[in-house]
C-alpha cells in the first residue's frame, strides 16, 4: 500500500514525491545509519535501552520560602515541571557541582577550529551557557517559580534527595544534602 | 476519493488538528509554557542542531521571547491563528502563518526548558499539509503524514527491539517505572494512585509484561503500511501507549496524539459531519 501511495504521487506531482521520499529516507538513514538528529529529523530512540536496577533514586529538592516544597501532583503539569526541573538540573551540574559539559567543549575545542569562517561570520554566538547565564539564572528561576507557586519568594534551597524502594513498594528517604541555596537581597 | 469528498475530508480533519493545537496551546498558556511567561529565560540547550542555530542566529529569540511587549504580542497571534486555522482551515496562508508560528514556539520551549523533546515538533508537521491550497495535495501529504505516524511508532519499536535492546530485557518494566515515579510516590505516598504504585512495585511482573505490551503496539504500527483495513484500531494504539505512558512513566505525551486524526477515514468523517454537521459548514 505504501509503495501503490509512492507510485501515485509520482505520477502525480514528481517535486512533492521527491520531497516526500527524501524526508523519509532521511529519517531512516538517521535512525538505522548514523544515530544523528537535526530537527525535524528524529531518533525514537526513548526508553530504547535497558534500565538498570538501582539500590537508591535521587533527584533535586526544592525547596521556597524555608519550609515549602515544590511538588506536581500531575503529570499533565509537565510543560511548567520541565522549565523548573530541568533548568536547575542543568544549574546545578554545571555551576553547582562544576561538572564538565561536553557540549561546550566539543565545540571549542573541536568544531570552532574546524569552521573558522563560521566563527568570523558569528563571533558573538555560543551553543552553551557560561557564566553570563549562570549567574542570571538564581533571579530569573525566583521569579518564575514565583508566577507558579502564585507567592512572593525569597529564598530557594536546593537539597540532592536519596531514596530507597522498600519490599512493601513504600519509598523512604535515605539522606537528604542541601547543595546550592538562593536568598533574595 | 472525488473532489468534493477531499475537500470535505480536508475541512473536518482540519477543524479536528486546529482544534487540538488550540486545546494545547491553551493548556500551555494556563500552566506558564507560553512565551509571555517566561519571563526572558536565561538557560537554553540548542547543542548540535544546526535548525536551533538557525533559530538563535536570526535574532526571532530576542524580540519574541526576551522582551516582554514582543512575548505577550506572540501568544496572542499564536492563540489568534490557531483559531482562525479552525474557523477557516482551507486558508492556506492562514494555516501557513500558523505552522510557522507553532515551529517558532516549538523551537523556543525546547530550546528554554533545556531539553529538546519531540512532541511539538511533530505537531508542526500535522500542520503542513494544510500549508498547500490544492486539495490533491493536501491529500498525499496527509496521507504521507499517516505514514509518518506509523513509522515513528515502528521507529520506536525498532530501536527496542535491535539497537537499544530493551524489548528483551525482563525488567525494564519495572525499573522504567521506579526510576520515573519513586519521586511522585515520596511526595504523595498516601494517594490512591500511590497505593496502586506500591501494589505494582510489589507485583513487578504487571509492569514487565505491561511494557513488552506497549513496546509491541508500537511495533504494531507497521501494518499501517500495509492496509489501511485496520486504521480503526490503528486510531487507538497511540491513546492507549499516552495514557499508559502517562500514568507508568510520568510522561506528558498526550500531544503526540495528533497523529490519530491521521487515521480517520472518509466513511469516519461522513459520520463525524452527520452527528456534528456544523464541523463541515
Amino acid at each position: 500500500m505504501a509503495k501503490s501511495y509512492f507510485i501515485s504521487l509520482f505520477k502525480a506531482n514528481k517535486t512533492l514525491f521527491v520531497f516526500v521520499l527524501l524526508f523519509f529516507l532521511i529519517n531512516i538513514v538517521a535512525n538505522v545509519w548514523f544515530v544523528t538528529q537535526i530537527t525535524p529529523i528524529y531518533n525514537w530512540s526513548l526508553y530504547s535501552s535497558p534500565v538498570k536496577s538501582q539500590e537508591t533514586y535521587s533527584f533535586l529538592k526544592i525547596q521556597y520560602n524555608h519550609n515549602k516544597v515544590l511538588k506536581f501532583k500531575h503529570t499533565w503539569e509537565e510543560p511548567t515541571k520541565l522549565f523548573l526541573l530541568n533548568t536547575m538540573n542543568l544549574f546545578v551540574a554545571l555551576k553547582v557541582e562544576k561538572k564538565s559539559d561536553p557540549i561546550k567543549e566539543h565545540y571549542i575545542n573541536s568544531w570552532l577550529p574546524r569552521h573558522s569562517t563560521f566563527h568570523a561570520a558569528f563571533k558573538g554566538f555560543k551553543n552553551y551557557n557560561d557564566d553570563k547565564e549562570f549567574n542570571r539564572f538564581p533571579y530569573w528561576y525566583e521569579r518564575y517559580l514565583e508566577q507558579v507557586v502564585n507567592e512572593n519568594v525569597t529564598q530557594i534551597d536546593v537539597y540532592e534527595t536519596r531514596v530507597g524502594v522498600l519490599k512493601d513498594g513504600t519509598v523512604k528517604q535515605a539522606n537528604s544534602k542541601l547543595i546550592y541555596s538562593y536568598n533574595e537581597r | 476519493m472525488s473532489d468534493s469528498s477531499t475537500a470535505l475530508k480536508k475541512k473536518v480533519v482540519g477543524r479536528l488538528v486546529f482544534f487540538f493545537f488550540f486545546l494545547s496551546l491553551s493548556f500551555r498558556l494556563f500552566l506558564h509554557a507560553t512565551p509571555s511567561h517566561w519571563l526572558e529565560p536565561v538557560l537554553f540547550k540548542i547543542d548540535f542542531d544546526f535548525t536551533y542555530w538557525l533559530f538563535m542566529l536570526s535574532g526571532l529569540p530576542d524580540i519574541i521571547i526576551q522582551n516582554k511587549i514582543g512575548s505577550i504580542l506572540f501568544d496572542i497571534f499564536l492563540l489568534l491563528t490557531a483559531f482562525l486555522c479552525i474557523i477557516l482551515p482551507d486558508k492556506n496562508l492562514i494555516c501557513i502563518l500558523f505552522g510557522c508560528l507553532f515551529f517558532i514556539y516549538a523551537l523556543s520551549y525546547n530550546t528554554y526548558i533545556v531539553h529538546h523533546a519531540h512532541p511539538l515538533t511533530i505537531m508542526t508537521l500535522a500542520s503542513t499539509p494544510f500549508f498547500f491550497r490544492n486539495d490533491r495535495v493536501w491529500n498525499f501529504l496527509w496521507e504521507g503524514f499517516r505514514y509518518y505516524v506509523c513509522y515513528i511508532y515502528t521507529m520506536s519499536f525498532f530501536w527496542k527491539s535491535f539497537i537499544g535492546k530493551s524489548l528483551l530485557f525482563w525488567n525494564m518494566g519495572i525499573n522504567s517505572f521506579e526510576q520515573n515515579l519513586v519521586e511522585y510516590i515520596f511526595y504523595y505516598p498516601d494517594t490512591m494512585i500511590s497505593s496502586f504504585y506500591k501494589f505494582l512495585i510489589v507485583h513487578p511482573f504487571i509492569l514487565n509484561v505491561g511494557a513488552i505490551t506497549i513496546f509491541l503496539l508500537e511495533g504494531f504500527m507497521v501494518v499501517g503500511f500495509f492496509t489501511k483495513k485496520l486504521d480503526r484500531v490503528l486510531f487507538f494504539i497511540p491513546i492507549l501507549i499516552h495514557v499508559a505512558t502517562y500514568f507508568f512513566s510520568d510522561v506528558f505525551f498526550m500531544e503526540m496524539l495528533v497523529g490519530i486524526f491521521a487515521f480517520l477515514s472518509f466513511e469516519k468523517v461522513k459520520k463525524i459531519v452527520q452527528h456534528f454537521p456544523l464541523i463541515a459548514y
